[in-house]
C-alpha cells in the first residue's frame, strides 16, 4: 500500500512545528495535537461552517506509513481528514474521510504539508460548505456541488 | 430556495445588540440608591471625609444584569497616622465595614460586609439583587486617604497602602464620555461584551484605559471598535496599558500576552471581514460575522442557516474564478516547495 516513510515527521518539531504555527495562532485551544507512535491526529473542537447552525468538529489523521493508498504522494502530503460522519457526500473515500482534493493533480491545485495545517483546515471548511449545501440542494442526484471537481477514479500517468 | 427576509445595516445591528447588554433604568436606580445609602453611612462614620464614584456606573457603560457598584471614601488623616511606614488600612476598613452594618442593616437585613482576605476593597453583599437575572448585588468599597506628597490616594494593599488615582479615572472617563458624546462609553460596553463572551483576557479598566487614548472623538460603534482593536493590538502586543493618571502601575492583562494579542487580532480580523461583506453587497454574511464576534446569541443571534447558506453560495458562484483546464504535465508529485506557500486555491474535490 502506501509509500514507506522516510523519517517519522509527525514526531519531528522541525517539521510540526512551522507545520502548526499559523493554525494554533489562529484557533488557540480549539486544536488539540495527539502523538503517537506511528500516528499524528489534530483535532479542531470545531470549524464555523456557513449555513450550520454549530460548529463542525474535524479530525485530521498523518500515518508515519499509511495504510491507505497515497498514489505516489509523500505521507505528509496526503494525511486523512475526517468531519460528519456518516453523512451523504460526493466526494468521500470509502473510510469516510473527505477527498480534499485530487492527488494526481498539479502541486498548485492540491495541498501539500508545507502549506501548513490552517490552509489544509481552509479547505476542509470549504469542503464541508459544499457537502452542506450538496445536500441542501437535493443530495445525491440532485445536489449543486460549489467547487471545482475532479473526474472520480485515477488517471495513471502513462509513460 | 427561500425567500430572504431583509437585512439591516451592521451599524443597525450592533445598535440594537447594544440596547440589548445596557443596564436599565431602574437597575441604574437601585444601583445608585444603595450606593447613596453606603456613601452616607461612611461619611458618618468618617467626619469631613469625601466619597468618589467609580467603576461601570460611574462611568457610565455599565452592562446588564447589574451586579455591583463600586464606591470610595477619603478617609481624613490630618496626623498623618495611615499611610506606607506608618498604619496599614485594616482598622479603617473595619470602622467602615462596622458603620455599613449598623446603618444599612435595617433596610437590608440579609446584608453581609466582608473585610478578612480582601486585597482592597470592602466587599458588601447586599444578598438583594438589582436584577431579576443575577442572584445578588454586591458593592466594592475602598478605604482610601490622601497622598500629601503627591498626586492621587493611598488605597489598600493587604495590610499596606498602593498608590493610586481612582477620582482622576472617573474624571477622565467622564470627560471621554463628553467630548465623544458617549460614543467612548458605547464602544466601552461593547467590547466589555466582547471581553466577557472570550474569557475575559482584559478587565474593564483595561479596556477603557485603552480606549482613553483612541477613543477621543464621536465614533460609530463599528469603526469605534475597530479602531479601539487595531489600538489594542499595537499597545498590548509591546506593553501593559500604562495607568492614565500616571500614578498606579500598569494595568495587568488577564491572560498571557500572546493569547490576549490573539484573541484581539482574531476578534479584529473577525469585525473586519464583516465590513468587507456587507461593502461587497452581502448583508447576511455580514451579520453573521458580527454574531460571531459577539459570540452570545443572547445579544446578537446569528441569522438563520439557510440565509447563510443561500448568500455564502451566491458569494462563492460570483467569486469562483474561471479556470483553463488542467495542465496535460503530471502533477509534482513529490519534491521541496519553499516555505510560506500561497494558500491553497482551486483544488479539486475528488473521490474514488
Amino acid at each position: 500500500m502506501g509509500t514507506v516513510a522516510r523519517w517519522w515527521y509527525g514526531a519531528d518539531p522541525v517539521w510540526a512545528l512551522p507545520f502548526e504555527r499559523d493554525a494554533k495562532r489562529k484557533y488557540g485551544t480549539l486544536i488539540r495535537r495527539d502523538l503517537f507512535e506511528r500516528t499524528l491526529v489534530y483535532r479542531h473542537a470545531g470549524l464555523e461552517i456557513p449555513g450550520r447552525s454549530e460548529p463542525v468538529p474535524v479530525a485530521v489523521r498523518f500515518e508515519k506509513t499509511p495504510s491507505y493508498e497515497t498514489f505516489g504522494l509523500r505521507p505528509e502530503d496526503y494525511p486523512r481528514v475526517f468531519a460528519d460522519h456518516g453523512l451523504p457526500s460526493p466526494h468521500r473515500m470509502p473510510d469516510g474521510s473527505l477527498c480534499l482534493y485530487y492527488p494526481l493533480d498539479p502541486v498548485e491545485r492540491r495541498w501539500i504539508a508545507a502549506d501548513g495545517l490552517l490552509a489544509l483546515l481552509n479547505i476542509a471548511a470549504d469542503h464541508i460548505f459544499y457537502e452542506t449545501y450538496w445536500r441542501r440542494t437535493g443530495g445525491k442526484g440532485r445536489g449543486r456541488w460549489l467547487g471545482d471537481e475532479a473526474p472520480h477514479g485515477i488517471r495513471r500517468r502513462v509513460a | 430556495m427561500h425567500k430572504m427576509p431583509e437585512y439591516p445595516p451592521l451599524e443597525r445591528v450592533v445598535n440594537a445588540a447594544r440596547h440589548r447588554i445596557e443596564v436599565s433604568d431602574s437597575e441604574l436606580a437601585e444601583a445608585r440608591r444603595r450606593r447613596a445609602a453606603l456613601s452616607d453611612a461612611l461619611r458618618l462614620e468618617f467626619v469631613g471625609s469625601r466619597t468618589f464614584v467609580n467603576g461601570s456606573v460611574a462611568h457610565g457603560d455599565a452592562l446588564t444584569p447589574l451586579t455591583d457598584v463600586d464606591l470610595g471614601v477619603v478617609v481624613p488623616d490630618p496626623s498623618h497616622e495611615y499611610g506606607p511606614g506608618r498604619k496599614g488600612p485594616r482598622e479603617l476598613k473595619d470602622r467602615a465595614a462596622a458603620a455599613i452594618r449598623r446603618d444599612l442593616k435595617a433596610e437590608y437585613g440579609d446584608l453581609a460586609v466582608e473585610v478578612e482576605g480582601r486585597k482592597r476593597s470592602i466587599l458588601v453583599r447586599f444578598r438583594e439583587p438589582v436584577s431579576a437575572r443575577f442572584p445578588d448585588f454586591t458593592a466594592d468599597v475602598i478605604v482610601a486617604i490622601d497622598n500629601p506628597g503627591a498626586a492621587g490616594l493611598y488605597i489598600p494593599r493587604w495590610e499596606t497602602w498602593d498608590r493610586a488615582h481612582p477620582e482622576r479615572h472617573t474624571e477622565l472617563v467622564v470627560a471621554a464620555n463628553k467630548a465623544t458624546k458617549a460614543g467612548f462609553a458605547r464602544v466601552v460596553r461593547l467590547m466589555k461584551h466582547w471581553s466577557r463572551r472570550h474569557d475575559k483576557p482584559l478587565c474593564s479598566w483595561n479596556i477603557k484605559a485603552l480606549a482613553l487614548s483612541c477613543i477621543q472623538e464621536p465614533t460609530e460603534l463599528i469603526p469605534g471598535m475597530i479602531k479601539w482593536l487595531e489600538f489594542s493590538i499595537e499597545r498590548v502586543s509591546v506593553e501593559d496599558t500604562p495607568d492614565p493618571a500616571r500614578v498606579s502601575a500598569p494595568v495587568k492583562l488577564n491572560a498571557p500576552r500572546s493569547e490576549v494579542v490573539r484573541k484581539l487580532r482574531q476578534g479584529l480580523e473577525t469585525l473586519d471581514q464583516a465590513v468587507r461583506l456587507e461593502n461587497a453587497g452581502y448583508p447576511v454574511l455580514a451579520v453573521r460575522e458580527l454574531a460571531k464576534f459577539f459570540h452570545d446569541p443572547m445579544m446578537l443571534a446569528a441569522p438563520d442557516p439557510d440565509d447563510v447558506l443561500e448568500e455564502e453560495a451566491r458569494r462563492r458562484l460570483a467569486q469562483r474564478p474561471v479556470r483553463g483546464p488542467i495542465s496535460a504535465a503530471p502533477a509534482v508529485l513529490t519534491g521541496a516547495v519553499g516555505p510560506a506557500r500561497r494558500h491553497t486555491e482551486g483544488v479539486r474535490s475528488w473521490g474514488l
